[in-house]
């Protein structure tokens, strides 16, 4: 092979390294495959059909803030796209577990593969079993005890065993909040809230929250 | 001795092939701001009073100093993200009247969007505008504050000429209240801040609820605002943390101002939504006009809930 050739090549697999070295996707993979986490929370907690949907992952972060002691906080947005119906779904997860989710219905309604129940008690029930489902968390059993004996129609707060339900209807939606209580100080819990018969965001900060003190 | 010669090739090789794809992205990223035409034309601007005087009704030193402390942590956030052609965090001393008015001028003219963050407080006041029949008119703290001259309703509106202020967040008392929006009658003269910046008077009253697809979204407080230095409840979190993670989260790619609302109430309040936190069902406030009976208070937000701070191109 000639000089002249040889420094061709070369100066070729210069170009063409350069352009995959700064093209390469800045999307970590970790990130993404946690992120699809979220995906399956969609399908098995909120029912919804996913297969229906193209689904679209928009701006995502991981960040250490201070309050979580040097836990992960993974932060991110989906848009969920038919024919038919849009939707947006915001996700954070701390602690590798989904903390938070919300799903804004932007046009149409959602394709289900169960259709959510008219009753709001029911509602709340069936989120709560299949939370459990798909967490494995025992626990939810005594939130869903709590939830039987409320009256889910007007604002309230009820404590029993060492758990806080409250309950708190709004013009904008019904949400519905579990918390651990001992002796004044408020430990993690998981909360609720449907907005015109559907779900709309849900929160679990058992993973990572510090009680307060009284 | 071949070995060491290949290997040293190729260890060149990859470096020079590194420093053309740093040089390849920093040319990328400069059509980003400016050339391909996304985010182009945007401004930022951040005002605000130095006036904290009141321990009781304006927060005191404690007060000024988050104040200060969030504008500043807004406008890194703003810097970090590259997106906007113009940014200043004008909180303190630059807070003029004649300098905001000039700086409502310059964005109008040569800004296609333009958001502003305002934290202070408010006053009404008379104007002399011959033929005015709005009688009471409003204002803005500037750096001064109480009896220094004010940042007033209508001579904001006298210098609109594009309408392009399409965000506007007043972090003060009183202007997101449906008696104050204001009015802007046949002779252009205007009343009111909502209807003063943003140039129109027709946003949805809900707009997180029902966001009206205007592309115009206008924040304020109805009463009383809450100080940044008030604890949410949760955590160590105050509201400070929720402005400043409300704009951390607002220029995320595709999140919208409602998306932003969330994330933040979410992270502060342990709510999981904005539309279930209580700057949105409503807060108490100590009243200094019956101070038997805190005031119940809100925080509103008109428009377009779906606009985004982080725009695309083809985005007015």
């Amino acid at each position: 092979m000639s000089l002249w050739t040889k420094l061709c090549s070369a100066l070729i697999l210069v170009v063409v390294l350069a352009v995959l070295l700064a093209y390469s996707p800045t999307v970590y993979l970790a990130e993404s495959s946690d992120a699809d986490e979220v995906l399956v929370f969609l399908e098995e907690v909120v029912s919804l059909d996913m297969a229906k949907y193209d689904v679209t992952q928009l701006g995502t972060s991981v960040t250490y803030p201070d309050w979580l002691d040097g836990l992960a906080q993974l932060t991110g947005k989906y848009t969920l796209e038919s024919e038919t119906s849009k939707i947006d779904v915001l996700f954070k997860f701390r602690n590798n577990t989904l903390s938070w989710c919300l799903m804004r219905i932007l046009e149409g309604s959602p394709h289900y593969l169960n259709a959510p129940s008219a009753n709001i008690r029911d509602l709340a029930t069936i989120f709560l079993q299949r939370y459990q489902a798909y967490s494995g968390d025992s626990e939810l059993e005594a939130m869903r005890s709590l939830l039987d004996v409320v009256d889910v129609t007007e604002n309230s707060t009820t404590v029993a065993s060492a758990m806080e339900l409250t309950v708190s209807i709004t013009s904008f939606s019904s949400s519905f909040d579990w918390r651990y209580t001992l002796d004044g100080a408020e430990y993690g819990g998981v909360d609720v809230s449907f907005r015109n018969g559907h779900f709309y965001a849900f929160g679990d900060d058992r993973s990572y929250y510090k009680p307060s003190t009284p | 001795m071949k070995k060491n010669v290949a290997l040293t090739l190729l260890c060149l090789l990859l470096s020079v092939s590194l420093i053309f794809s740093i040089l390849i992205l920093s040319i990328d990223n400069e059509n980003g701001s400016h050339g391909d035409g996304k985010n182009e034309g945007s401004a930022f601007i951040i005002w605000g009073t130095l006036d904290y005087t009141d321990e009781t009704y304006m927060g005191g030193e404690k007060e000024r100093n988050a104040s200060r402390d969030v504008c500043d942590t807004i406008y890194g956030f703003f810097a970090d993200a590259h997106a906007y052609d113009y940014i200043e965090n004008f909180w303190g001393n630059d807070t003029q009247p004649d300098q905001v008015y000039s700086n409502v001028s310059y964005c109008e003219e040569n800004y296609n969007f333009t958001a502003i963050f305002y934290k202070g407080h408010s006053l009404g006041t008379h104007c002399d505008v011959e033929n005015c029949t709005f009688g009471e008119h409003w204002t803005l703290y500037a750096a001064g504050g109480y009896r220094e001259e004010y940042i007033v309703d209508y001579l904001i509106h006298d210098r609109m000429s594009s309408g392009t202020h399409d965000f506007v967040f007043l972090w003060t008392c009183g202007y997101g209240a449906e008696d104050k929006i204001g009015e802007i009658d046949e002779n252009g003269h205007s009343v009111g801040m909502l209807a003063s910046w943003m140039d129109t008077t027709d946003l949805e009253a809900d707009g997180y609820a029902s966001p009206d697809g205007s592309n115009h979204c206008f924040i304020g407080f109805d009463v009383y605002s809450i100080w940044f230095s008030n604890k949410t409840g949760y955590a160590d979190f105050d509201y400070g943390d929720f402005a400043s993670l409300f704009f951390k989260y607002a220029l995320y790619e595709g999140w919208t101002i409602n998306d932003a609302l969330d994330a933040a109430a979410e992270e502060t309040h342990w709510q999981s939504s904005f539309g279930d936190c209580r700057l949105y069902t409503g807060y108490l406030m100590a009243d200094p006009y019956n101070p038997e009976q805190p005031a119940v208070c809100y925080m509103r937000v008109w428009g377009d809930g779906n606009l985004k701070l982080l725009r695309v191109e083809g985005e007015d």
